[in-house]
């Protein structure tokens, strides 16, 4: 018998005992730890390769949103241009108001700029009524900045600046008792002043007793605010109380549009510093 | 050079079986690569190599079957030895002759296997008629590729 023979008949042998083993014991410890063994051993080549061939096909995909991606981003692109060329009109616009403004001596309201803020703080005795935000006189903050925050996609008053120190400020909330803001009815053009109550309802009070108030009712910021420019809604007419045969106003109820206790990110609006001649 | 490039072919051997059998299958049939290999591997290298080859490739096919763990290994290893002892007594050379070799194994194979789970699972998991005779067919259409290619990576 050759070596190749010999060395061959020991190789069957051995790979033999082996395979019997495996297939007689399949439940021992030893055969399980084999078997698992040569999973590892073996698995990484499907696996990967499995992992290589979806990242394959996923190229044409790849590639078919890259080639829309560049067709948005030229759409975006031509009508940023637009865009720039709208605010220079509304720039215009707005210049030209200040000075028939100035000319018929009537005060306009100043620029705005936004500048967004983290609730960063809050004291859980005063829940409702003040928190911390993450930006202060450094970002051109200044007491009475209004405060505004959204819920649902769109924009409410949640409070204003009490103080600023250098990277943070305190927000007065709309529901605190120290906190006021004139308001209305956008459709039934009344007026009254909203004031905070130290729980999550505001108060209504000074409207006319002959205004027709309802429940659901909108309440904005009204156009005489000094601090918060016109039309931001407050809230909701919640409740309307009987009215008080001695007093010369009546008073409704109102649910905030946004809830004092959920606020994590405010919107500061603050005065425009005025660019130099 | 000579174990790297044996270890690269191993490696291919199970990369080929099993994207040939996830993307190409052709009415859920594909070719036993790995079975074709080890004839090829045994014919071009002997009973020795073809025995290794055909081992570690079986216990592959083992764990990624559901039964009769060592099955695999153990006809593989099989088929490695005695296309290896017969590689001198019989013509591997020509395509036909590769044919009939891997039609004749990949009966045997499959016969084998289920045998095992009979003798050691007490259920023959042997292929149906379908997948003997048309799976049988696609390993005998593919044969001479896979001996071509064997023989230039284990030949050079």
């Amino acid at each position: 018998m050759d070596r190749e023979k010999r060395v061959a008949n020991y190789f069957l042998l051995a790979f033999g005992l082996i395979s019997i083993a495996l297939m007689s014991l399949p439940l021992t410890g030893k055969v399980q730890a084999f078997r698992a063994y040569a999973a590892y051993l073996y698995d990484p080549l499907p696996y990967y390769g499995f992992q290589g061939l979806q990242r394959i096909r996923q190229l044409p995909p790849d590639v078919v949103r890259l080639i829309t991606a560049d067709a948005y981003s030229r759409e975006l692109e031509a009508e940023l241009k637009q865009t720039a060329l709208l605010r220079a009109e509304a720039e215009g616009l707005r210049r030209e108001n200040e000075r028939l403004a100035a000319s018929l001596s009537l005060s306009t309201s100043a620029p705005k700029a936004l500048r967004w803020a983290r609730v960063i703080e809050r004291e859980p005795q005063n829940w409702h009524r003040a928190l911390m935000i993450d930006a202060g006189a450094e970002d051109g903050l200044e007491v009475g900045s209004p405060v505004l925050a959204a819920e649902d996609g769109r924009l409410a008053v949640a409070g204003r600046i009490v103080e600023t120190s250098r990277r943070t400020s305190k927000v007065l909330l709309l529901s605190d008792e120290l906190s006021a803001v004139a308001a209305y009815f956008p459709e039934g053009q009344w007026e009254g002043l909203v004031q905070g109550q130290g729980s999550v309802r505001l108060k209504m009070n000074y409207l006319p007793v002959e205004a027709q108030v309802r429940i659901g009712d909108k309440v904005a910021t009204s156009p005489t605010s000094a601090t918060f420019p016109p039309d931001i809604l407050i809230g909701m007419v919640s409740k309307v109380f009987e009215r008080d045969p001695f007093l010369a106003f009546q008073v409704v109820e109102v649910s905030p549009a946004v809830h004092p206790g959920r606020l994590k990110e405010v919107l500061i609006l603050r005065r425009k510093r005025k660019e130099a001649p | 050079m000579k174990p790297l490039r044996a270890l690269a072919f191993f490696a291919a051997g199970i990369v080929v079986e099993w994207l040939w059998s996830t993307l190409l299958p052709v009415f859920g049939l594909a070719p036993r690569v790995v079975l074709i290999l080890t004839i090829s591997a045994a014919s071009c290298g002997g009973s020795v190599a073809g025995q290794c080859y055909g081992f570690f490739w079986g216990l592959f096919l083992d764990v990624l079957s559901a039964h009769t763990f060592g099955a695999g290994a153990l006809a593989l290893t099989l088929v490695g030895y005695s296309v290896g002892n017969l590689r001198r007594q019989m013509d591997v050379s020509s395509p036909p002759s590769q044919m009939m070799v891997v039609g004749f194994v990949s009966v045997a194979y499959g016969l084998f296997v289920g045998l095992m789970g009979l003798v050691f699972e007490r259920h023959f998991y042997g292929p149906g008629w379908y997948d003997l005779v048309l799976g049988t067919l696609y390993n005998v259409l593919v044969a001479p590729i896979f001996f071509a290619m064997t023989r230039k990576v284990l030949e050079d």
